[in-house]
């Protein structure tokens, strides 16, 4: 975990596991017991919490991209990704082979 | 609680504009100088340390001010939402700009960096246009 927060691709990563993570609740759990079972508190704290890894996701992707060692097709699919929905798992194996190469250069 | 809602995103907002329109400037003059990696660094830590948690408390006291205003779904607000996220992806990008000034030698920072200031200044504009009259 301390490994995963010293570089800025690791740091990404963790990122994305929150924003994706933070999606699954909200669509999974939240938003049906709003509905469903009319019990809204949920929403309430998980929706701004979403909202904030979301906006964070966008700052580090663009300052992780664009802080050298990327294609533009690299760049082009990480800011793609966090505009997705469930994008940033889908990029996952991605960051996980540029967090090695970058650490060798 | 709205007031000082709306007040705590006013003064973030003023805090991370200011750093994000010397951003462009500091790292072009920086790219001229001769020990350059040092000052860069220097720059880029005010700009983590300061102009970033700005940006944070910017979008938390905008979330919070939004909620209670009740404009959650109305147009001019999801346009302002978009803009001030396109500003957040600058706002990365120029990190970015800077950490490679800082590590990289000879590192040639993007020569459109001042057109760029051009459009922050203009989305800056556009924002508070929508904030202010709320079409």
């Amino acid at each position: 975990m301390i490994e995963l927060l010293k570089s800025p691709t690791g740091r990404l990563r963790m990122l994305g596991w929150m924003e994706g993570t933070t999606l699954i609740t909200l669509l999974g759990i939240a938003v049906p017991l709003k509905h469903l079972a009319e019990r809204p508190e949920l929403v309430s704290i998980v929706g701004p919490l979403h909202g904030l890894t979301f906006i964070a996701y966008i700052a580090l992707a663009s300052s992780t991209v664009f802080g050298g060692g990327w294609s533009g097709r690299e760049i082009a699919r990480v800011l793609g990704a966090s505009i997705v929905p469930f994008g940033t798992f889908l990029n996952e194996r991605l960051l996980k082979q540029k967090q090695e190469e970058l650490a060798h250069v | 609680m709205y007031e000082l809602a709306k007040a705590t995103h006013l003064v973030a907002m003023i805090v991370w504009m200011a750093g994000m329109l010397l951003a462009p400037i500091l790292i072009v003059e920086i790219s001229k100088l001769e020990d350059r990696q040092a000052a860069a660094a220097s720059i880029r830590a005010w700009y983590l340390r300061v102009f970033s948690p700005a940006m944070i408390v910017l979008w938390v006291a905008g979330i919070v001010t939004m909620t209670m205003g009740g404009w959650f779904t109305a147009p001019w607000m999801i346009a302002k939402l978009a803009l001030v996220l396109l500003l957040s992806g600058v706002h990365g990008a120029l990190s970015g700009q800077m950490r490679r000034l800082a590590t990289e030698e000879g590192f040639q920072p993007w020569a459109f960096l001042m057109p760029l200031w051009g459009t922050m200044v203009t989305l800056v504009a556009i924002i508070t246009v929508l904030a202010v009259y709320k079409p």
